[in-house]
Formats: structure tokens, sequence, C-alpha cells
């Protein structure tokens, strides 16, 4: 390909994804030197799309383009990935980190979770879009970025093993929160992945039309039963790190950059800290903690189905985060 | 409908363009950025109307938020 082409393509990013007949397809956006600092990256895409030039123009390229490691080569090596229960702080972490100018941080982007949920191509396949797309997530667009964070869709730890072979030097964790605490909130405000069918089929064995049939306290319990049981078998033999929510915000500086091999100056942790003042999600807000308002509000059913289908897995998950096996 | 086609093609130009997008991204107000497209695309041999740079914005826009949901 010519390079003159790839030069265009500076200071612009990967946004989304999509089939076209049989191939796929990758918009980009002109991002310059714009920094990523919203609770999601698609917050961040929406907000670059109000600008007229984003909107007038756009590259659109095959995915394959992706795949040119010489011209690409300006990319971070991934620092540390997050994979997370939803609801359960992982954007506060994620926003903590972005506090600080060093940091990249790419949080919950659409055209990962396309490559991940792409079941129609071989792993090999998958593996390799995987890494050039996380690679052209990451191109360096300031002198100051060391440090490259990435946190995945919940619902991706069902490709940890997947993403592993992608990036098996990477160290990751797994956070995870009292479940009826989670389920509390999924039913006041669904997540994507708490509606069935529309990410795909998270439980197996679970028809769509079943899934419709059963209580949503239930549907919820069940899903984060099987993020739960997906990060528990690489966890068990000792890879990641498990935190539960309890231990935030602290446990960043404690023991998440630690285990990420990344080191911070005082008044680093103490920025970090300051960002966890706020409500992750909503900025511009104070954060108030809603342990308590959740435990109260929840129902029998929700207790119920915690019980059932997540607190095995999060006993267990207990147990591995105070016992870390060996290979830690 | 030839603004529509000139136009398209000065889109194409101005992504090959590394100049005209440097003059393009700083204008971020619309009508001034509908404006300055106008006039760039007259310099480089494309008649575009005003409506015609507008309906796009507005069609972009709408396929942007089609394919988000």
């Amino acid at each position: 390909m010519d390079l003159k082409q790839f030069e265009n393509f500076r200071e612009w990013i990967p946004v989304r994804c999509y089939w076209q007949e049989d191939r796929a397809f990758v918009d980009w956006c002109f991002l310059g030197k714009e920094r990523l600092t919203e609770p999601f990256f698609d917050d961040s895409i929406a907000k670059r799309f109000r600008q007229p030039f984003n909107l007038l123009f756009r590259h659109q390229t095959p995915i394959e383009f992706l795949d040119a490691p010489d011209y690409f080569s300006n990319g971070l090596k991934p620092t540390g990935f997050i994979f997370h229960l939803s609801r359960c702080g992982s954007t506060l972490i994620s926003q903590m980190l972005a506090a600080l100018e060093q940091n990249v941080v790419i949080s919950e982007a659409s055209p990962i979770d396309f490559v991940l949920r792409t079941p129609q191509i071989p792993d090999q396949q998958r593996v390799k879009w995987l890494q050039n797309m996380i690679n052209a997530l990451g191109q360096k667009r300031n002198s100051f970025e060391e440090n490259f964070f990435i946190k995945f869709d919940s619902w991706n730890t069902s490709e940890l093993s997947l993403i592993k072979r992608a990036f098996p030097e990477v160290p990751w964790i797994f956070l995870y929160r009292n479940p009826v605490e989670i389920i509390v909130s999924h039913i006041r405000q669904r997540g994507a992945h708490m509606v069935p069918g529309l990410i795909g089929k998270i439980v197996p064995g679970l028809s769509f039309k079943k899934s419709l049939q059963i209580p949503p306290e239930e549907y919820c319990a069940r899903v984060l039963g099987e993020i739960c049981k997906n990060a528990l078998q690489s966890l068990k033999s000792g890879e990641g790190l498990a935190v539960n929510y309890t231990e935030l915000p602290d446990a960043l500086n404690t023991k998440i950059l630690k285990h990420f091999n990344v080191s911070l100056n005082q008044k680093d942790r103490e920025k970090m800290l300051g960002a966890a003042k706020f409500n992750a999600k909503s900025p511009q807000m104070n954060f108030v903690g809603d342990t308590e308002k959740k435990k109260r509000e929840a129902g029998a059913a929700a207790v119920e189905a915690a019980e059932k289908f997540v607190n095995p897995y999060y006993k267990e998950l207990e147990k591995i985060r105070k016992h870390p096996p060996q290979g830690i | 409908m030839m603004s529509k086609e000139n136009l398209k093609q000065f889109c194409q130009l101005v992504l090959r363009d590394l100049n005209l997008q440097d003059q393009l991204k700083v204008t971020i107000e619309r009508e001034a950025f509908i404006a300055q497209v106008i006039v760039l695309g007259a310099k480089s041999g494309f008649e575009i109307s005003r409506e015609d740079v507008d309906l796009q914005l507005r069609e972009n826009r709408s396929l942007w938020h089609e394919r988000w949901i």
C-alpha cells in the first residue's frame, strides 16, 4: 500500500467497525492530539462528532488496512487490561487513570468489542485483528504518553483466553462487587448485556425465549455468574488480580498499579485520588457511596437470584483475592 | 445535483490532502465551516452550494446516530 496514503491517517483513530457485504470495515475520526478523558470511548468520539469537520470527512477502510505494523509503529504497548463485572467501579478506575496525562485509557471501545464478538472468522484472524486494532487505538499522540490501559466491556471476559493469546504478557485485573448491589443497579437501568439478545448469547444453555420468560433479576444474575465463571477460569491458575469494589479507590495505588508494573510519584497518586472524589460516569457530580442504599433497595428476587446464580462464584473470587494462588 | 457530486469529490480530495484538512479542522462553528468548504472547494475547482454542505452534514449526523444504535 502507498505509504503516502498512510500519512493521511496520522492523528486519526478507528471509531467503529461494521460489515459491508462480507467484508469488515473501519470508520476513522480525526482526533488530533486530544486526549480521551470521557468516561467511555464512545462518549469521547460522540463529542468529536459535534465538530463539522468530523461529520463531513471520515476515512473508511477495510479492517486489513490496520495490518501495517511498520507504519502503525508508534503504538504504545498495553500496560494493563481491566475486566469487570459491570457497575462495580471499573469506570472509577479508568477515570482515575485518565486523570494523568501520561496515561492513555481506552474504555469499552466498540471497535474492540466488534473484533471480539465476530465469531464468523477463525480465532487466529481475530487475534491478529485484535492486536492491530489495539495498536491503532494506542498510537502515541503526545510525547508525554507512556502507559496504555484498556478497559473491556464486561461481557468480553468470555473472550479472555483469546485476549491472552493476543497479549500474553499484559497483566490484567478482574474487578467485581457484591452481586446483589450490581443486580439492583441493572434493574434500575439495564446495561446492554442485561437485555436478552442485545449482546448475542451470553449464558450458554439459556434460550432467547427462556431469557424473556424468567424474572429480570434472574437473567441479570445468570449473566453475572457467567462473567465470574469466565474470569475465575484464569484467576484460579494464578493469572490476573482479583479486586473487590470495597477496596476502591485506594486499591489502585496500593495493588493495581503494582500489578501493572507502574510506579508513580506522590503527586500523581494524589491527583488520581482527587479524581475519585467525583462520580465516574458523571464527573460534574461528586461521588456518593451507594452500597447501603442498594442493599436496602434489593428485593427478595434480587437476593435469591444472586444467592443461587452468582454467590458461589463470588465466594470463590473472594477466596482468591484474599489468598491468591501461586503464580501471582 | 452537480454541486452534490462536486461535494462528494471534494470530500475525497480533502481526505487525501493534509493541507486542506489543516485549513478545515480549525473551523469549529458550523456556518463558518460551511463557508470555508465552499471557498476551498471553489479554489480546488469544485462548485459547491451551501445547501448541499448543510444537507450532507445533517445526513451524516443521522447516519452516525443510526450506526451508533
